[in-house]
């Protein structure tokens, strides 16, 4: 992990901030009056001072690095030594939501289970750059020269609210709905991260009207993250969401990403969307506390599987 | 059953399935999966399934083996589509049967997301795995003087002499890590006679007057990674290097008889994961399985309740404001 995420984004914290009614926590602990090892993190905390990960974040943000060229039992010892501080911050906070979602790049959560947290396996997908078209699976270029002899063309933008209708409908179909001030956040949120950082890239028909939209956080030198991504039901077979990925990734390496990360491939069919794209599936971690309303939540989910065995299970 | 010696885990062992199914009643449940016609892409299991039909883990057997091979290529895609077609039939048969406790797959299976669709929840452990020949600048110097030290002193390892010895150095760990394998002698000899010592290999340490101090069993299997299944040593000899000399010995054993590594076992208590991690190994997640049901939940309240006490211990010892 040598660069940090884009989640550490100055820009992207007030953001959340702003948005969200929250206020960052930054810790930052050196055991060692030295450099390294160190652990970074960004936490949020809401009014009442619990740790909470704001909307539109797929995980906190935590960068370890070890004293370089170690034997791996130094780390081990480093890891838990710094992650075992920070843990116990979270625990003394306690924090508001069911699950606290930690980076992929931590594979060791078992500070936070030996202070009493459950935790479980979700995954994102990661590629790294640069993107090789001829890993991707044949269905993928298939579909981006079919949206290229359709005569789609890609761009980034700053009209954010061109991007809005095909997101909605994306959400639609997964039966989410979004907020009525979701192009004012879209909006505010690029004044604010800029740009440059907070990426809007769209894919338009031969008549203009736009299809598929894309909307990443960026840092130059680490690895993007996909925010939200849609097209409009009627242009699903026409390959435009692959070909506005293609771009978007040629698009990012450019500006010096290490790679794009998409947020979560835990539901079945965008497991299978992203599966052709040819990258690495990365397991990260969520965090599970055990209070009342997570109990609750426990008994109805296990009164829906015993009651209605088959019913969307993966909807945890 | 013959068929099953080309195996990648010892837990396909004839011997080790035959003793489980007598020893808890159960029934084997071997599955080879793959589609009609061809061989690859294919993944084989072993289940234990109860009287009334539902998977169980037995106590004592870690995982459950997963042994998955895709047609050969380096494509990710074309792999990661063939583990989840096979996978989901897998998960689907064991969503019929139902899992009676926690079931806990091998750190192989890296991607339990078919089990999610099927409806089973999950959590992650971990354990360490060292492989063959083990790379001597990744051990931990102190670990080396440790086992250096028990020579010195005239400590050695060898096959037991009485089956008794064995038991003797497992119970006071046992007792100092507050858990239980519930092994009793007969049982042991029964695992033994079942398996066949070459599989089931034990070693106790013996101090220079003779009397046990540490013991080690490993399963194992020539060509795949052996199990670290107990380890126990003495209160009083724990100082002198006698568990590192064991393991040491135990590993140098196992690569003789053909083990490309072995697996540690655990890693989720602390104290474990401190004594393991000195020999260099590579931290792995595996991931439990658990049906949404009754039994399940109230397994869920009981843990509560045991970190509801556990949770105001720390908050009281720790104060993390001095680390800011």
């Amino acid at each position: 992990m040598t660069a940090l995420s884009p989640l550490f984004l100055e820009s992207w914290v007030k953001f959340n901030c702003q948005r969200w009614n929250v206020r960052p926590l930054r810790l930052e602990y050196h055991p060692h009056e030295t450099e390294l090892p160190s652990i970074r993190a960004i936490c949020y905390l809401d009014k009442k001072g619990r740790i909470i990960l704001p909307p539109r974040n797929p995980y906190l943000a935590i960068s370890f690095q070890p004293t370089p060229a170690q034997r791996n039992y130094h780390i081990f010892r480093q890891w838990r030594a710094m992650a075992s501080l920070l843990a116990a911050e979270v625990r003394q906070r306690g924090f508001s939501l069911f699950d606290l979602y930690l980076p992929p790049e931590i594979v060791d959560v078992r500070p936070w289970q030996w202070l009493g947290y459950r935790a479980a396996v979700r995954y994102t997908q990661y590629i790294d750059f640069p993107f090789h078209v001829k890993n991707t699976d044949q269905v993928f270029r298939k579909q981006v020269n079919k949206a290229l002899r359709f005569g789609c063309t890609c761009n980034q933008t700053t009209q954010v609210r061109s991007a809005v209708a095909c997101l909605e409908q994306t959400e639609a179909r997964q039966n989410f709905r979004l907020s009525r001030f979701f192009p004012d956040e879209l909006e505010m949120a690029q004044t604010i991260v800029g740009e440059e950082y907070y990426r809007t890239y769209v894919c338009n028909s031969p008549d203009g009207e736009v299809t598929s939209s894309l909307v990443c956080l960026h840092a130059p030198g680490a690895r993007a993250i996909a925010l939200f991504f849609g097209t409009k039901a009627d242009y699903l077979n026409t390959g435009v969401a692959r070909l506005l990925i293609q771009y978007a990734f040629q698009d990012l390496e450019k500006a010096g990403s290490i790679g794009f990360d998409f947020g979560g491939v835990s539901s079945p069919h965008i497991a299978r969307a992203k599966e052709v794209l040819g990258g690495r599936l990365m397991p990260y971690y969520s965090l599970e506390d055990y209070n009342w309303r997570q109990s609750l939540r426990w008994t109805r989910n296990t009164l829906r599987a015993v009651l209605f065995p088959g019913r969307r299970p993966w909807k945890r | 059953m013959e068929a099953l010696k080309t195996f990648s885990s010892p837990l396909f062992l004839e011997g080790w399935v035959a003793y489980n199914e007598k020893r808890w009643s159960l029934q084997s449940f071997p599955l080879d999966l793959h589609p009609p016609n061809t061989e690859l892409p294919s993944l084989r299991t072993l289940l234990y399934l109860d009287q009334k039909g539902r998977i169980v883990l037995p106590p004592r057997v870690p995982y459950i083996p997963i042994d998955f091979h895709s047609t050969p290529s380096d494509r990710l895609p074309h792999i990661s589509r063939q583990w989840l077609e096979m996978s989901d039939q897998l998960a689907a048969t064991m969503q019929e049967h139902g899992a009676y406790n926690t079931l806990q797959l091998s750190p192989e299976a890296t991607d339990v997301r078919p089990w999610y669709w099927h409806g089973f929840q999950s959590t992650v452990r971990y354990t360490f795995y060292l492989d063959f020949p083990i790379d001597e600048s990744r051990i931990d110097p102190a670990t080396r003087r440790h086992w250096r030290k028990a020579i010195r002193e005239g400590y050695y390892c060898q096959p037991p002499k009485r089956m008794e010895h064995v038991l003797e150095c497992l119970k006071e760990t046992e007792e100092r890590k507050g858990y239980s394998h519930h092994l009793s002698l007969q049982e042991l000899q029964l695992i033994q006679e079942q398996v066949g010592e070459t599989h089931y290999r034990i070693l106790v340490c013996y101090a220079a007057d003779g009397n046990p101090v540490s013991t080690t069993i490993f399963l194992t299997q020539q060509g795949t990674r052996a199990l670290l299944l107990m380890l126990g040593t003495k209160t009083e000899h724990l100082s002198k290097g006698v568990t590192q000399l064991i393991q040491k010995v135990g590993f140098e054993d196992l690569q003789a008889m053909g083990a490309t590594g072995v697996d540690l076992i655990g890693a989720n208590l602390p104290g474990v994961s401190a004594s393991k991690e000195v020999w260099g190994p590579t931290l792995l997640p595996y991931y439990t399985l658990e049906s949404m049901n009754f039994r399940q939940l109230a397994k869920r309240f009981r843990d509560w309740g045991r970190f509801r006490a556990l949770g105001k211990k720390l908050n009281a010892d720790t104060d993390v404001s001095s680390h800011l």
